[in-house]
């Protein structure tokens, strides 16, 4: 690699500022010091700053493909769609005017490139049919055969056999290969907007004002969907870890 | 009294994203597990009312079953937060790059 790909003293100040910017608790509404730094980015890159664009790439390109994944069918597509992404990112710099930060414009056009390709694909669009999505109907987050019935004259709604203490179980099994693939299998069973949901909440670990704002729902939406996702996946790892105990 | 207190409540979970089903309504104002589970997201995300929020904690002190099943939650967020320690490939680094001079060139 060439010495151009080295950060210029400048741009590595930017770059722990904004990391630093990336763990605050609302990066979400943009405080004036990151859209300064945004723009000071986007400048860098515009003068073709190598550096600046090498670190654009190690902040998000990961984070693109898993969301592009959720829009599109295969690991192959994906990467088309985000490497298109980062052509239209490119593209698209002398139109940044800086109204949202950096980053939220970066995976809108991402999600753009991802929507187009899924529609060339057939794929349904997860959020296109959000303002229909029954954020009241019943999706129990546990079995309900769990629970004593309703109508139990002690205690309605008690445990019938209680949840495990994951505490106990070696933790190499916690973290195995194994484990890892069950929890990928689970995510991507779930359906479109609950998947998106829990990629940008859980495995980004987007704030959740900034994940409201990008996807344009309210924060009891927001909460339903992360909520019915999490509840599955813990679902789904409960069965897994009582079938390696049988 | 006791009615109004119970109809209040209910809204206020409502106002919670939680609406809670006929079948679910106790006779007190204790939380069954049943309830617990459905609440676990709003506990975490803090979006739960102070008063909801005490009878949440009061049940889990007491609950060794609810207490596994929070700390169950908790473990699958953070193992869902450790999926994320992948590199990008250097390969695709490398095309990026050769898109990004390509860009510049023009």
């Amino acid at each position: 690699m060439s010495d151009g790909v080295l950060p210029p003293e400048s741009f590595s100040d930017i770059a722990i500022v904004q990391q630093k910017n990336a763990v605050s608790p609302s990066p979400g509404s943009a405080s004036s010091g990151a859209l300064a730094n945004d723009r000071h980015l986007v400048e860098l890159l515009r003068d073709g700053n190598e550096a600046a664009f090498v670190w654009l790439i190690d902040q998000y390109h990961t984070s693109m493909l898993r969301l592009a994944q959720v829009f599109v069918t295969s690991q192959a597509v994906a990467e088309e769609v985000v490497q298109e992404a980062w052509v239209g990112v490119l593209q698209g710099l002398n139109r940044f005017e800086g109204r949202s930060s950096l980053k939220t414009w970066i995976f809108r056009i991402l999600t753009n490139c991802a929507k187009t390709r899924a529609l060339r694909e057939g794929r349904s669009i997860p959020f296109s049919s959000l303002p229909e999505f029954d954020a009241n109907q019943s999706e129990p987050a546990v079995d309900p055969e769990r629970f004593l019935p309703p109508d139990h004259p002690v205690a309605p709604g008690r445990w019938v056999s209680l949840p495990r203490n994951w505490d106990e179980m070696p933790e190499d099994r916690l973290l195995s290969q194994e484990t890892r693939t069950c929890i990928l299998g689970a995510i991507a069973a779930l359906p479109a907007n609950q998947r998106v949901a829990i990629t940008l909440r859980d495995i980004e670990g987007w704030p959740s004002d900034e994940v409201c704002n990008f996807l344009n729902i309210s924060e009891t939406n927001q909460r339903v969907l992360l909520h019915r996702a999490r509840s599955k996946v813990r679902r789904v790892l409960e069965q897994y870890f009582e079938e390696g105990q049988a | 009294m006791i009615t109004r207190a119970r109809a209040l409540f209910r809204r206020l979970l409502q106002r919670t994203g939680m609406k809670k089903t006929k079948t679910d309504i106790t006779t007190s104002d204790e939380l069954s597990c049943k309830e617990i589970v459905e609440l676990v997201t709003n506990y975490l995300e803090q979006s739960l009312l102070p008063e909801t929020r005490v009878q949440f904690e009061t049940h889990l002190a007491a609950c060794p079953g609810c207490t596994n099943y929070v700390e169950q939650v908790r473990t699958t967020i953070s193992m869902l937060r450790h999926l994320t320690e992948e590199p990008v490939f250097p390969e695709t680094k490398q095309e990026l790059l050769e898109v990004f001079r390509s860009w510049r060139k023009e």
